[in-house]
């Protein structure tokens, strides 16, 4: 509801309903949008709830695939609907089950790390400064699930390690959900607070794939299409990043998806994405600090960063044009967006 | 329309939250293990690391699922593989999870057997954690031959081969 | 709105159980006949979309592993809906109208030997006050069709009649699990399963796969000399709990049917996924179908029902049939949830 008054709207105003979510298994509850519908639009008779990809990302890619096909000419659906549509995103519980005849090693951890982290020629502490600068981002974050107001590099530092080299504090927790609007221009004052999609990508490559683990093709060829569709260049026109990475670790691969796509030749991770930084990461909030599984919201708050006004939900300056990326699996699956505050000519 | 503000309706004032209740789900499942599959796990009772070779890019898969990945078509040759490989990368446990019954800390890591193209996830024993390193040489330590059963628990663990550290190329991108 | 077409469609032999191969290898074949027939390949394809749960698989995440059975590398536009296949399509047309891409892969499969079919499928009920109670899939049906019978626009003689049209449609599909001749008079003396539902009353449990390739405009006719044009599609949910509505009619696919215009020109046939018997003629009366109008000429999903394949099956098998020009217009119906709660319509023609 909160998210309809944010538009200005009622659920009568609503054509569709994108739900994203994890995997069924974790939510507990087989196609769970089948229940939830007495939640989403009730009143209002039967409606279109349609459950998309697992990751916020390209749930939210659905409907604007709608707003675009809607700006090309054509009605996204027979019923002549305007492709307004609202995405949201939710996690129940969590359910532990092991795949089926492979490796059936009794023990979890996360591997990748030291493979994502040597070839990108990161500092040993990459992951502290990284998880430092989200936590002070998320201060300015009322619906952060954690706020740490005296966190400090060392405290991050001394944190346990449940599985070296990743530290509790560069873990991310589980948040509740996330829910946010699409709309065109049918919307009437849509024009409020309005985040204009200006490109959608998403990316899925074999599970097995020849890149290097620290650079994945898949986020590489996202990135140059989402950019592509948007018409700008990285560096020169992106104010600001919303980035999913369940930890700390895997935050300089991002940036480096982002140098790669603005033509660097892959610099070592600087500090950029702090808010004083290049590229201010994660104004509102952070998978780190509020991580509905399935990344669902990521980019939806960030097109709440973008649209908001200066000081409503505390982003230092106003945000023009805003890139989002979001990923599932092992660093396999992604799906970015670039929005802007402006309505794209 | 009006916000909707719960704490405002006075039925639902005062009210002390439920904050769990407890529905057993119990599901059972019994799987298929595949064409593919069957053959591996059949190879790995007779302590035989057996991969599968993509007709297409020549890629070797440890284990097989029945069709490359990379290609989308069935895997066709058969490859026998040494008991020998590289860590690729690893983590050190250090706390106890669900189910688990290994001493703390204990090391989880990719090895890339000699001969394959894909990793197989697996638990680095006999040596110290602290010394584990990526591009570490080892070799898989087996259950004694009375418990063998068509499953990859078969591998106990992985041990250290004293050999020199493998190069970083040998095992670029199978993190 | 872009004229979009499924050009080619294909299906595994269904089986109660599969036991020789996994999903992947179950899956594989399938696809492997559409990039044969069509010539494209998981490079070429413009998105590609996939329907399962994972409830089937028992497995979380289960749908990434079986993309090696397209092999996506160089990696590709994919995406997934933990929903019916002919929700995946609906969301690959919605691609296909941004006018992006010229063609899709549609892939669905459903393996439901591993578990316990009718116990998974409670899983999809309200999890706090009616999941916990455990009533199977069965029951439930059985719930909305004694509701049909008291409200005296059916009989059991109907029911039974149903399922005799259906086996008897499916010995033309040589895909199907079950098919034969059946009287109505032996199906009626068969006992109980789920009081007022017997056994042919209700569809079986199997495994199964389906995938289907989409195309728009000119790229459509190339790669299929008739190509089968959605003319329209929708699809729509009504609400949860069993007693808020009335089962013996089907809300959302009577406006869902509406939307995809169904009712604007005759209808030559319908491919209905309507699971148990009953459920076809609340289906049917919902779509304004009438007795002209030759209903499931595949057998349905009495004949074969992969749970989660089997709506994306309906278009396919209704497709596949105007491309052979056996017909110009059809419908089909896709559903999900208990007791009919979700529906897709999509209304195909074969001239154009």
């Amino acid at each position: 509801m909160r998210a309809l008054e944010d538009a200005g709207m009622t659920w009568g105003d609503i054509d569709a309903v994108v739900l994203g979510k994890a995997p069924d298994l974790f939510e507990g509850v087989m196609k769970p949008e089948l229940y939830l519908t007495d939640a989403l639009g009730g009143g209002t008779g039967p409606a279109r709830v349609h459950t998309a990809g697992s990751v916020g990302g390209s749930t939210t890619s659905s409907p604007a695939s709608c707003r675009r096909a809607s700006t090309s000419g054509s009605s996204p659906s027979p019923s002549r609907s305007s492709p307004r549509a609202r995405p949201c995103g939710r996690c129940r519980c969590r359910c532990r089950s092991p795949p089926p005849l492979v490796a059936k090693v009794r023990a979890v951890s996360s591997p990748p790390h030291p493979g994502v982290h040597a070839p990108l020629g990161a500092p040993p502490h990459i992951s502290c400064l990284v998880a430092l600068k989200d936590r002070q981002n998320a201060l300015k974050n009322p619906y952060a699930h954690l706020h740490e107001h005296d966190v400090t590099f060392e405290k991050i530092e001394e944190s346990m390690m449940p599985g070296d080299p990743i530290r509790y504090s560069e873990t991310p927790v589980v948040g509740r959900r996330a829910t946010g609007h699409l709309r065109n221009e049918a919307g009437g004052d849509a024009n409020r607070n309005a985040a204009w999609i200006l490109g959608t990508a998403m990316r899925e490559p074999t599970r097995c794939s020849p890149a290097v683990t620290s650079e994945p093709l898949a986020g590489q060829q996202c990135a140059d299409d989402v950019f592509a569709q948007a018409g700008t260049r990285p560096a020169a026109e992106i104010d600001v990043a919303e980035i999913t990475c369940r930890s700390r670790g895997t935050s300089p691969m991002a940036r480096r998806t982002w140098a790669r796509a603005e033509g660097e030749a892959g610099s070592s991770p600087r500090r950029v994405t702090a808010m004083d930084g290049d590229l201010p990461g994660q104004p509102v909030r952070r998978r780190a600090l509020h991580q509905p599984i399935s990344a669902s919201g990521t980019a939806l708050r960030g097109v709440g960063d973008t649209g908001a006004g200066p000081g409503r939900r505390a982003p230092d300056r106003r945000r023009t044009r805003l890139w989002i990326r979001a990923y599932g699996g092992g660093s396999q699956f992604f799906a970015m967006w670039v929005v802007s505050a402006t309505k794209p000519a | 329309m009006s916000p909707i503000d719960l704490e405002q309706i006075p039925a639902l004032a005062d009210v002390e939250p439920v904050k769990s209740t407890k529905t057993p789900l119990r599901l059972d499942y019994e799987y298929t293990a595949g064409a593919a599959s069957s053959r591996f796990l059949r190879a790995v009772k007779e302590k035989k690391l057996r991969g599968q070779r993509c007709p297409k890019c020549g890629k070797v898969y440890l284990p097989p699922r029945g069709a490359c990945p990379t290609d989308g078509v069935p895997t066709t040759d058969e490859v026998e593989l040494p008991h020998t490989g590289t860590v690729t990368t690893f983590c050190v446990v250090n706390v106890p999870f669900h189910g688990q019954q290994m001493e703390i800390p204990y090391v989880s890591a990719n090895v890339l057997v000699d001969g394959a193209d894909l990793p197989l996830f697996g638990l680095i024993q006999e040596m110290p954690a602290h010394d584990v390193r990526m591009g570490l040489r080892v070799e898989a330590v087996w259950k004694d031959d009375d418990e063998l059963e068509t499953s990859l628990e078969n591998i106990k663990w992985w041990r250290p081969t004293g050999e020199p550290d493998a190069d970083p190329s040998t095992y670029e991108g199978q993190m | 709105m872009r004229d979009v077409a499924i050009v080619a469609f294909a299906q595994s032999k269904h089986e109660r159980r599969i036991e020789g191969y996994n999903e992947i290898e179950m899956m594989m074949p399938v696809v492997g006949e559409l990039w044969e027939r069509t010539g494209l390949s998981a490079d070429t394809v413009g998105f590609t979309c996939s329907g399962s749960t994972d409830f089937l698989a028992g497995q979380a995440f289960s749908f990434v592993t079986i993309l090696d059975a397209i092999g996506p590398w160089p990696p590709i536009s994919e995406s997934h809906v933990e929903m019916d296949g002919a929700w995946a399509l609906y969301e690959a047309w919605v691609k296909l109208q941004m006018g992006e891409i010229d063609t899709a892969l549609v892939y669905s499969y459903g393996k439901s030997s591993p578990g316990d079919l009718p116990k998974v499928l409670t899983t999809q009920l309200e999890p706090y006050s009616v999941a916990p109670l455990w009533p199977d899939a069965i029951s439930v049906a059985g719930l909305q069709a004694r509701a049909l019978l008291d409200s005296g626009r059916a009989t059991e003689a109907d029911l039974a009649g149903v399922a005799v049209r259906n086996r008897a449609h499916a010995k033309d599909n040589p895909k199907a699990q079950l098919a034969g001749d059946y009287t109505v008079e032996e199906i009626l003396a068969e006992p109980y399963l789920a009081n007022p539902l017997r056994k042919h009353d209700c569809p079986p449990i199997t495994d199964g796969a389906a995938a289907v390739i989409l195309a728009a405009g000119d790229v459509a006719r190339e790669l299929n000399d008739r190509p089968a044009w959605i003319r329209g599609i929708d699809h729509r949910v009504e609400a949860h709990a069993l007693g808020a509505r009335d089962l013996t009619r089907s809300a959302s696919t009577r406006l869902a049917g509406e939307k995809a215009g169904v009712g604007d020109a005759p209808v030559d046939f319908a491919e209905l996924h309507a699971p148990f018997t009953h459920q076809e003629l609340i289906v049917a009366e919902a779509l304004g179908l009438g007795d002209d109008v030759t209903v499931n000429p595949s057998g349905g999903p009495l004949a074969a029902n992969p749970v989660m394949a089997a709506g994306l099956i309906r278009l396919g098998e209704a497709a596949e049939r105007l491309s052979r020009g056996e017909g110009d217009r059809a419908v089909a119906h896709a559903t999900s949830g208990p007791c009919l709660q979700q529906n897709l319509v999509c209304v195909l023609e074969g001239e154009g």
